[in-house]
């Protein structure tokens, strides 16, 4: 057995673990020279000059060209498509039929495809496909789709779905009996896209029968999994390439039939094919679905919180998906939620950076607001009462001296009509790491150390991340390793959802490289003349060999190699990803300060302080961007974005970025991101997941801070100066 | 987007004699409204006119080649001559459109209603109905003054800003060139016409005409949006105001022009005989935000726009009152 010393300073814990064969956990005693640093990405000089190469980039001399025809119904059955009239157009070359079934089910499903010798003459030939459709009536809306007598969206029964129930009624009815203060109210949020900055869509290139696709995806083995199986092929045929990747937020695991299209005109043509969606396609590839929330919470006089119920709708269109993460967090005596999805002639909802959290948390948190006014007990205090999890009540305390919360006046009580406020929110998520991945770890007598996984890096700097670990084993600096991600010939890798990748890939690539290490030493101390026993001892560090006679430097060490190279695989099989050992969760918080021109009804987000528990901080200059880009899409949620769907055709509203509204940079806030370093001891790294959490709570922290400044709340996402304006006058009215 | 043949002429007659001869043809300045409407499908044409290539004669500083970009008219001699409109020109879009967007392009800028420009049914695209007003439609940031049907809301920032400042217009059309007072520059839509000015098919506005005086250079303009930049205003105001009086101000002139509530920029008159000769108090900003509104017709989505409009112009006219209270 062995002792590691886990938390964070100021909440130590001591822990036994079982000794393994492989490198021992990182704790708080440990001295780590690379890792917890500011380390710049790997391929940031090839992204800033514009030489990396994304899916969108990929060209070749003969490459040919396809897009998909939509429909323009929301609910329709197609009688009869004839492609003839496309097909003759001089210069398409294959043309599909994808109508299965004959129903389209929103606006925009596909019902064809195209491949062309170039873009504008597929443009062309679109418009000769004759589509003859029998238009049926639709729903885009919860509410529509509820109304008696609306269109059933899937076939038999209503649209809405079975109710899922948590905790119990009659438990939550008696919390709330005893309780001094009960508040009932409906939040309500609406559909976010990824907007993804790289649209989805590949370049597939078949050679005999092996084929290559450089995907824009977030799980190249997920993509050649259901590629294969599409074209029903063995997936070792497909070789799947993403070696740059601009966004995907969830929308991009499988292949989609835009993807398994554009193979098959690949292979019918013979010819390179390339098909990316364009913005207006990009919307109806996923999104976070809306939710309505009726929610009841109780508490007693001293903020003891008591019973928390929430009834909640929500629509992820055709498909599902739709639940909210509410209640949570907090330590209620009850809880009891009931959910339905509910089913509408829309595109289908698809997992979105932290799905169902920021909806649920957003309502969750201005309950609380809401509960904590009533008692008149300030918000910071009731979250400190009731938040269970250790971490997060040390992040509570720092993140309030952060933002000043002590300068935080009573709601609406500020003169002039630019009134500010204040406002928090907290988040949970797992730690989400999962075994399965191979890292090759490669040392040349040249002295280059090589890292090889077939995964991609969705943009959180996982190259960078590996990187570091594999330096940190070997003594050296980032910069000196060489990674190569993206490619499933290389070993496998983990699909990026649920904030895996990080806290999946870090064990087995600390192994690999302590592994190859180990190898490295053996051969070194075999050229030395060294016995093995006495060459025990040795390691490396800053550079160079330590525990020798001679200091070797590590080029020095690597010449000695009897071998071209040694390698080693690491598997993270010393490591249990389910074992926490110090917090069963991964905490975060925010707190936010806003700006509300209450004649005007604008609001400016003015900072953003977000603490975030990430297990080891591996790169802190990588982590610190993946809260700072959380916070932004974050601050977008909670202001600006909207998909907004004609009730009378089905269609969206706003199909481009100048309607689809997404923060611009003046709407900024100042964003302090906190990564917080909290050793958990599981796996040998400690890395947990970082890429959600920090997406959950900034809604809710701004919510909660327009409620402060403004002394009415906006219960509905996205708070626009149309709805701040109602509440202020449905706040004087009340007066 | 259909395939079109494009002359680049260098003077705005033979512009306009090109247009003359070719009735489908369209006129194109920075084209950052033109080409995306021509890529979204909403307008068709075999032909572009394109006007980059006549030369701007700069002269007499108070008269403005049309071809002028939104962001040179931000410059320091026309702010203090014309805050109005500098002062638009700096809010208007972004710096990438205003490097590329023009004055006359800005003015002529087609309407940004949502269902227009995603080719749901509408009067000005000759259909018989406008999916704008069916019930039920999203109409947030539509108008509340429809006029002939239309219920789409004016995008230009300029426009306002030019009326209160009562620029003339010099057109050039195929027989030669006349002069437009701005207001009669637009009319209600109708069916079937997409654009909402009197040119004709084969006109251009070639310059812009300003008069310096005591009330244009007591000029502001004011506009609320959503986002920061890259982003059209939900409402937007030209104010003009000179004041009497030393501590208890009165309203000498003034003109009100606004924009987002009506398919054209708005003239508040009814708003302007309120305030003229009347002490700057709030009885007379509530009498003036009364008359702005009076008659508006709001969707269940828009009705903010009437508050907006309200405190605008009251804000408007005390930044105006603060500036220049003594003139
Ligand atoms: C992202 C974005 C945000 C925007 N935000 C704003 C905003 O906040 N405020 C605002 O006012 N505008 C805004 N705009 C609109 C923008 O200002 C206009 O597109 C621009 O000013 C038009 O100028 P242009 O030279 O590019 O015109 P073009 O696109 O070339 O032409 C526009 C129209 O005017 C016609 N036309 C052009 N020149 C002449 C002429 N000399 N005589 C007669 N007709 C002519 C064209 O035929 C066409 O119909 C925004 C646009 C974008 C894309």
């Amino acid at each position: 057995m062995s002792e590691l010393r886990l938390g964070f300073p100021g909440n130590e814990k001591k822990v036994e673990v079982p000794a393994s064969d492989g490198p021992a956990p990182w704790d708080l005693g440990t001295q780590l020279d690379v890792v917890g640093g500011d380390h710049p990405r790997l391929e940031a000089p090839l992204k800033v000059s514009g030489r990396a190469r994304y899916s969108y980039d990929i060209r070749f001399p003969n490459l040919i060209y396809a897009r998909l025809l939509g429909s323009p119904h929301a609910h329709a059955k197609v009688r009869k498509l004839d492609l003839s009239k496309a097909k003759a157009y001089p210069g398409v070359l294959y043309a599909e039929d994808l109508t299965r079934g004959g129903t389209v089910r929103y606006a925009g499903q596909a019902v064809a495809g195209l491949a062309a010798i170039s873009e504008e003459v597929l443009a062309d030939a679109l418009s000769l496909i004759e589509v003859d459709y029998e238009v049926l009536p639709h729903v885009v809306s919860v509410e529509a789709a509820l109304a008696k007598g609306a269109p059933t969206v899937k076939g038999r029964g209503g649209n809405a779905g079975r109710a899922r129930v948590r905790g119990r009624k009659k438990r939550v009815e008696a919390a709330h009996k005893a309780a001094d203060v009960v508040v009932d109210a409906t939040y309500r949020t609406q559909v976010q896209t990824h907007s993804c900055l790289e649209t989805h869509g590949c370049v597939a290139k078949w050679s005999g029968d092996q084929l290559t696709v450089w995907a824009s995806t977030q799980g190249t083995f997920s993509v050649r999994r259901s590629i294969a199986r599409a074209l029903r092929i063995p997936g070792k045929n497909v070789r799947v390439i993403t070696e740059h990747m601009g966004g995907g937020f969830g929308s991009k695991f499988g292949a989609d039939v835009w993807d398994v299209f554009c193979c098959k005109a690949a292979k019918a043509t013979k010819r390179p094919c390339r098909l990316m969606l364009d913005r207006a396609e990009e919307h109806l590839a996923g999104n976070r679905p809306d939710s309505i929330q009726r929610c009841k919470f109780s508490a007693k006089k001293d903020g003891t919180l008591l019973g928390a119920e929430v009834r909640s709708l929500g629509t992820g269109g055709v498909g599902g998906g739709a639940g909210v993460f509410n209640p949570g967090i907090y330590s209620f005596q009850a809880t009891y939620s009931e959910h339905r999805d509910v089913a509408t002639h829309a595109s289908r909802a698809r997992a979105f950076r932290a799905p169902r959290h920021p909806q649920g948390v957003f309502a969750l948190e201005g309950m609380l607001d809401e509960l904590a006014e009533k008692i008149g007990i300030d918000p910071l205090a009731l979250r400190l009462k009731n938040d269970p999890h250790p971490v997060r009540q040390a992040q509570w305390k720092r993140g309030a001296k952060e933002i000043g919360w002590s300068r935080r006046k009573a709601s609406g009580s500020g003169t002039g009509p630019l009134k500010r406020g204040f406002g928090l929110a907290g988040a949970r998520w797992k730690h989400n790491g999962r075994p399965g991945s191979v890292v090759l770890v490669r040392i040349s007598r040249d002295g280059t150390v090589e890292v090889r996984n077939g995964a991609q890096d969705i943009g959180s700097g996982a190259r960078t991340l590996m990187a570091t670990l594999v330096a940190e084993e070997l003594g050296l600096q980032p910069s000196q390793i060489e990674v190569h991600l993206g490619d499933t010939r290389d070993p496998v890798g983990p699909a990026s959802g649920g904030s895996t990748t990080s806290p999946s890939i870090a064990p087995p690539t600390r192994e690999a490289a302590y592994e190859a290490k180990k190898a490295l030493l053996a051969q070194a101390a075999r050229a030395l003349g060294v016995p093995a026993d006495e060459a025990k001892g040795w390691g490396l560090r800053a550079g160079k060999l330590t525990g020798a006679k001679k200091a070797l430097p590590f080029a020095k060490v690597c010449a000695l190699l009897q071998t071209e190279t040694v390698e080693a695989s690491g598997r993270g099989e010393g490591s249990d990803f389910r074992l926490p050992r110090f917090a069963r969760e991964v905490a975060g918080c925010q707190f936010a300060e806003v700006e509300v021109d209450v004649e005007l009804g604008t609001v400016r987000v003015l900072k953003v302080v977000a603490v975030q528990d990430c297990g080891t901080v591996v790169n802190a200059l990588t982590a610190r961007s993946q809260i700072n880009g959380a916070v932004i899409q974050g601050v977008s949620y909670a202001l600006f974005e909207e998909r907004l769907l004609d009730p009378g055709s089905g269609r969206q509203l706003n199909p481009g970025l100048l309607g689809y509204k997404i923060l611009g940079s003046l709407d900024l806030p100042e964003i302090v991101s906190i990564p917080m370093s909290v050793a958990n001891g599981i796996t040998s790294t400690g890395v947990s997941s970082l890429g959600e959490p920090p997406a959950i709570p900034t809604a809710g922290a701004i919510a909660n801070a327009v409620a402060n400044a403004i002394g009415a709340r906006v219960r509905s996402l996205p708070i626009t100066p149309d709805k701040v304006l109602a509440a202020l006058a449905a706040g004087e009215e009340e007066k | 987007m259909k395939p079109f043949s494009y002359a680049a002429p260098k003077t705005y007659p033979e512009a306009a004699a090109l247009l003359h001869d070719h009735p489908l043809a369209l006129p194109k300045a920075g084209g950052t409204d033109l080409l995306d409407l021509l890529k979204e499908g909403v307008l068709e044409t075999d032909e572009i006119v394109g006007l980059g290539q006549v030369p701007f004669e700069k002269g007499n500083p108070n008269s403005l080649p049309a071809g002028m970009t939104l962001a040179m008219l931000s410059d320091a001699e026309l702010r203090k001559r014309f805050p109005a409109l500098a002062e638009a020109a700096e809010e208007a879009a972004t710096p990438q459109v205003r490097n590329q967007g023009t004055l006359g392009g800005n003015l002529c800028q087609l309407p940004r209603c949502a269902y227009l420009r995603t080719r749901h049914a509408c009067l000005r695209l000759g259909d018989d109905t406008c999916a704008a007003a069916a019930p039920g439609a999203l109409t947030r940031f539509h108008g509340v003054f429809p006029a002939s049907g239309c219920l789409s809301a004016h995008s230009s920032s300029l426009a306002p800003a030019l009326i209160v400042l009562d620029a003339k217009l010099r057109i050039q059309g195929p027989k030669g060139t006349r002069e437009l007072a701005i207001e009669d520059l637009y009319r209600s839509p109708e069916s079937g016409a997409i654009g909402d000015t009197v040119l004709g098919y084969d006109e251009l506005i070639t310059r812009v005409d300003l008069l310096p005086s005591a009330l244009a250079s007591s000029s502001t303009y004011l506009e609320v949006r959503e986002r920061q930049s890259f982003d059209f205003a939900l409402v937007n105001l030209a104010v003009a105001a000179t004041f009497t009086g030393g501590k208890k101000l009165v309203v000498k002139e003034v003109r009100l022009a606004a924009g987002g509530i009506a398919p054209t920029p708005r003239r508040l008159r009814r708003a302007e005989a309120a305030l003229r000769g009347k002490p700057l108090t709030t009885e007379t900003l509530a009498a003036a935000g009364a008359a702005a509104v009076a008659g508006a017709q709001p969707t269940p989505h828009n009705g903010h726009k009437l508050v907006l409009l309200n405190r605008l112009i009251a804000r408007g006219l005390a930044r105006l009152a603060e500036q220049g209270g003594d003139k």
